[in-house]
């Protein structure tokens, strides 16, 4: 049966990849590379097995098989093929064979991308990779198996299995049942958790005509591609941490490793952004509340390896650079890696109180072991190379890139620290002072908008300070005209009081990186033609072209500056109001008047009831839309409030369909927004990817340079 | 810029005065992290209480800007759409996790307390909110605001529990063939 097999299929790739961890780091201590080659084929092997287990697992839900436990929890025959496949991260145990997934295929590219530039590296590469994998298929083959499925015992109660009854299976998990519950406290609860290898005896499959379905605030495309972001971004992270602790077992601490992560890394970190940015837009599109970010819980769980990430992404560059901040980039990776399983866990275990988290599971306990495993061994094996990591060069002057640097390390790990806190306020204040205290929006924001802005500005002057050492006024002269032309717009608004003081001061500081941002294209660019000739659009695209970590990053700067300005005008300015009125009636907000023309009801696909509103929207006397804001009500009870919206390039016009009059459908109630800019923030999202694709597309010189190089040594050299 | 490494500078320790001003400025920035964070805390902290506690202590909190998470019993609700207000009765839950896992879990939890005639209970109103999709029976509500002298919770915001897909549910009847 299909299920069988895609249970035999994961608990194969768990044989791999514990064989996989521990031969490899075996077979380089004593030095036999039969057993180095052996794991990295059992890492290989891990890929086809859990493509194979997923997609079963994807096809059982397409099909509806409902006795499986978990395609009943997540999939329904009313639900379309494509949210089908898509609950295979919809609910706990296919997201975490996902999760095992992803981090299967990137381990596997890595094995076949590195494996001969970084020789020496690659043993423990397969051993961290292979061990984290490890864990997460273990969590899925023992304790949160999609694979179970639902018996009938005699007596009527509902119990999981992955296999029916049999003489010999039976009872020997009968016999670790019994054993199971003789095991006193959580490691007994633990035991007592696994998922039961088979049914007992006179146990009949349960025939279920249809399952639960998709929480219907997950059946929206937002849904769809966010967690799998995330999981790229979380994934993605694994490979420079892995390189990162081969570099500390070898000793290698100088170079190669960062050269063979830099593309990881920018992989990893792209995700992670775009996951950010998509979970914003979703709530925004579908969670109905006119925002897009609210400091919850687990909105922070991604954001706190983000935020490590983005600082060592910047940081490494010092160390290729000048060879210094060695120390702070291995701290960096290894607070990136704990904060991605950190992460992983606190959205899965029900141990900070969120409106997302999901409930108690037994895997909570197995994360923390992990985790205190993950922080013992990443911190003796830092300690033991801490000498060796100390930097060639010394930080001569405060005003210098190598200072800028570090600034931004600082900077990032602040802003990290405060989220952190935040978020775990109530344990914290519960252990210190007897007290559950808790923390909202309004404390974070007053915390780190400080920091934030420093960033900006930092963004901005970076770029214009030398390196080793940078004077006041050269750096004055660099930032005269952006800061003048930024000080007069600023100026003005704020004159007109178009401005906030508060948000005068953000605009001020984000106009000044913009300003200093594209000056640094045209500079480039107008040197280019000066002492070549080349044409302005010419000398620009060849700059690109030469230099696509640097002005590939200068455009990611952009998107992040224009996400700023978002961000601003959306927070300082959005107006609201909420009123009930008859057909044909209108609201008034701002240059606005929305007008109710109608209400209608119908059942629709998906097994639920829609109550639509269409309304016309006015600006300025001129109809500039007609927006259809709706409540969808599902068969299973559960109801979701979608928004009409109206997108400008200016800001959005965005309402919500929130009550109406029963029997006669006649008066409704609208909640409205006007968001300024909020599409500022969306159009900096994309502006960040086109800049991370520059800057990681591949250099085929140079690559075709370094495979001649390695191909040119000797084979014992190869490292 | 070519990117090539640059030459190691020829002293290779820092001076004394060279590192304290780092060390200065790095204390000022991490003062100011202490200094935003003790801030934000005395002005929007809350104390995050359960019925039992906050009534238990309304003598001490009336008034004050709390956080207070409940279950929602369904037959109380009732909105005015007129006004824009919301009214509903929330009844006492335990809020350590420990207590939860014990009693078989939040929906158990949540349940149970809905249909005890002994449990604590507490008015909430809240206005100038539209009447949010899970706000339900037996959903747990999570609301800030303050207790008035009458009893009543006034709540500035009002949070619902998402309903989770994560939670181990087992169909209670199935059909046999």
């Amino acid at each position: 049966m299909t299920a069988i097999l895609g249970a035999i299929l994961v608990f194969l790739s768990f044989l791999c990849a514990v064989y996989a961890a521990l031969a490899s780091m075996w077979g380089v201590r004593n030095d036999r590379p039969e057993f180095v080659e052996s794991a990295r084929n059992a890492a290989i092997l891990t890929l086809p097995l859990l493509s194979g287990a997923s997609l079963l697992l994807i096809g059982l839900l397409v099909s509806g098989a409902f006795q499986v436990e978990y395609v009943w929890s997540v999939s329904s025959l009313s639900m379309p093929d494509y949210l089908k496949v898509t609950a295979l991260w919809g609910g706990q145990a296919g997201s975490l064979l996902f999760w095992a997934w992803l981090m299967s295929v990137f381990s596997a590219a890595s094995m076949l991308r590195n494996w001969e530039r970084e020789r020496a590296l690659m043993p423990y590469v397969v051993s961290a990779t292979m061990g984290t994998l490890a864990f997460f298929i273990a969590l899925v083959v023992f304790w949160e198996n999609p694979f179970a499925r639902l018996w009938i015992l005699p007596n009527g109660e509902v119990v999981t299995a992955i296999f029916g009854p049999s003489a010999i299976l039976s009872s020997l998990t009968t016999g670790y049942v019994n054993f199971a519950a003789r095991v006193p406290g959580v490691l007994g609860s633990l035991l007592h958790d696994v998922t039961p290898l088979a049914a007992p005896l006179g146990a009949v499959p349960a025939r279920l005509l249809d399952g639960q379905g998709l929480n219907p605030l997950l059946r929206h495309l937002g849904m769809v591609i966010h967690p799998p972001m995330l999981y790229l971004g979380f994934v993605g992270f694994v490979v420079p941490y892995a390189f990162a602790m081969a570099a500390l077992a070898t000793g290698q601490v100088s170079d190669s490793w960062i050269r063979a992560t830099r593309r990881w890394t920018l992989v990893g970190w792209l995700f992670l952004s775009l996951g950010l940015i998509l979970g914003g837009r979703w709530a925004y599109d579908v969670l109905g509340w006119g925002g897009y970010w609210a400091w919850d819980p687990v909105e922070n769980a991604a954001l706190m390896p983000w935020l490590a990430g983005t600082a060592f992404l910047h940081s490494v560059m010092i160390q290729e650079k000048r060879g210094m901040l060695r120390r702070w980039n291995m701290v960096l990776i290894i607070l990136t890696y704990l904060q991605v399983i950190w992460g992983t866990f606190l959205t899965r275990s029900g141990l900070i109180s969120s409106v997302h988290s999901f409930a108690q599971s037994a895997i909570g306990p197995l994360f923390l072991l992990f985790l205190g495993a993950a922080v013992i061994i990443s911190v003796r094996m830092l300690m033991r190379r801490w000498d060796e990591l100390r930097s060639d060069n010394h930080l001569d002057a405060l005003l210098s890139r190598e200072a800028a640097f570090l600034l931004n390390n600082l900077l990032f790990l602040i802003i990290d620290f405060e989220v952190f806190i935040g978020t775990h306020f109530t344990i914290f204040s519960e252990l210190l002072t007897g007290e559950k205290v808790t923390v909202g929006p309004q404390w974070y924001n007053f915390v780190t908008k400080p920091f934030f802005l420093a960033l900006v500005l930092l963004m901005g002057i970076a770029p214009l300070v030398a390196w080793k050492r940078s004077s006041i006024e050269r750096l004055g002269r660099s930032l005269i005209l952006p800061a003048v032309l930024t000080l007069v717009f600023v100026g003005v608004m704020f004159a007109f009081g178009f401005l906030t003081t508060g948000s005068a001061l953000a605009l001020t500081v984000i106009g000044l990186t913009l300003g200093t941002t594209l000056l640094e294209f045209h500079r480039g660019a107008a040197a280019r033609t000066r002492s070549r000739g080349e044409s302005y659009p010419v000398a620009l695209w060849t700059l690109f072209g030469r230099n696509r970590r640097r002005y590939g990053g200068y455009v990611i700067h952009l998107g992040v500056v224009v996400m700023a300005i978002g961000v601003v005008g959306s927070n300082a300015f959005q107006q609201e109001t909420q009123q009930t009125v008859a057909a044909g009636q209108t609201i008034t907000i701002g240059d606005y008047i929305m007008r109710y023309d109608e209400l209608e009801r119908f059942p629709a696909v998906d097994d639920r009831t829609v109550t639509r509103a269409y309304v016309t929207v006015f600006k300025n006397g001129r109809e500039v839309g007609q927006l259809r804001p709706r409540h969808d009500f599902y068969a299973s009870g559960q109801p979701a409030t979608i928004p009409g919206n109206l997108s400008q390039f200016d800001e959005d016009f965005y309402v919500l369909l929130v009550a109406w009059e029963e029997i006669s459908l006649s008066s409704a109630t609208f909640k409205i927004y006007v968001n300024p800019l909020i599409n500022w923030v969306w159009a900096g999202g994309l502006i960040f990817i086109v800049g991370t694709f520059i800057a990681a597309w591949p250099d085929f010189s140079e690559e075709r340079q370094r495979a001649a190089q390695v191909a040119a040594l000797p084979a014992a050299q190869r490292a | 810029m070519a990117e090539a490494t640059l030459p190691p500078t020829s002293a290779n320790a820092p001076t004394a005065t060279g590192r304290t001003k780092f060390i200065v400025g790095g204390a000022i920035i991490l003062a100011a992290m202490v200094y935003l964070i003790v801030a934000g805390t005395f002005n929007s902290a809350q104390y995050f209480l359960t019925v039992d506690e906050l009534v238990e202590r309304q003598d001490a909190l009336v008034g004050k800007d709390v956080r207070m998470s409940g279950v929602v019993l369904g037959e109380t609700i009732q909105y005015d759409a007129e006004t824009l207000t919301l009214s509903f009765t929330v009844a006492h839950i335990p809020d350590s996790a420990a207590e939860i896992e014990d009693e078989g879990g939040l929906a158990e939890v949540l349940h149970e307390a809905a249909t005890n005639p002994n449990a604590q209970t507490l008015d909430v109103v809240v206005t100038g909110q539209p009447k949010p999709d899970l706000l339900q029976h037996e959903a747990q509500a999570i609301v800030e605001g303050h207790l008035d002298a009458d009893g009543v919770f006034y709540a500035d915001t009002l949070l619902l529990k998402c309903p989770t897909r994560y939670e181990e549910a087992v169909p209670e009847q199935a059909a046999v063939n």
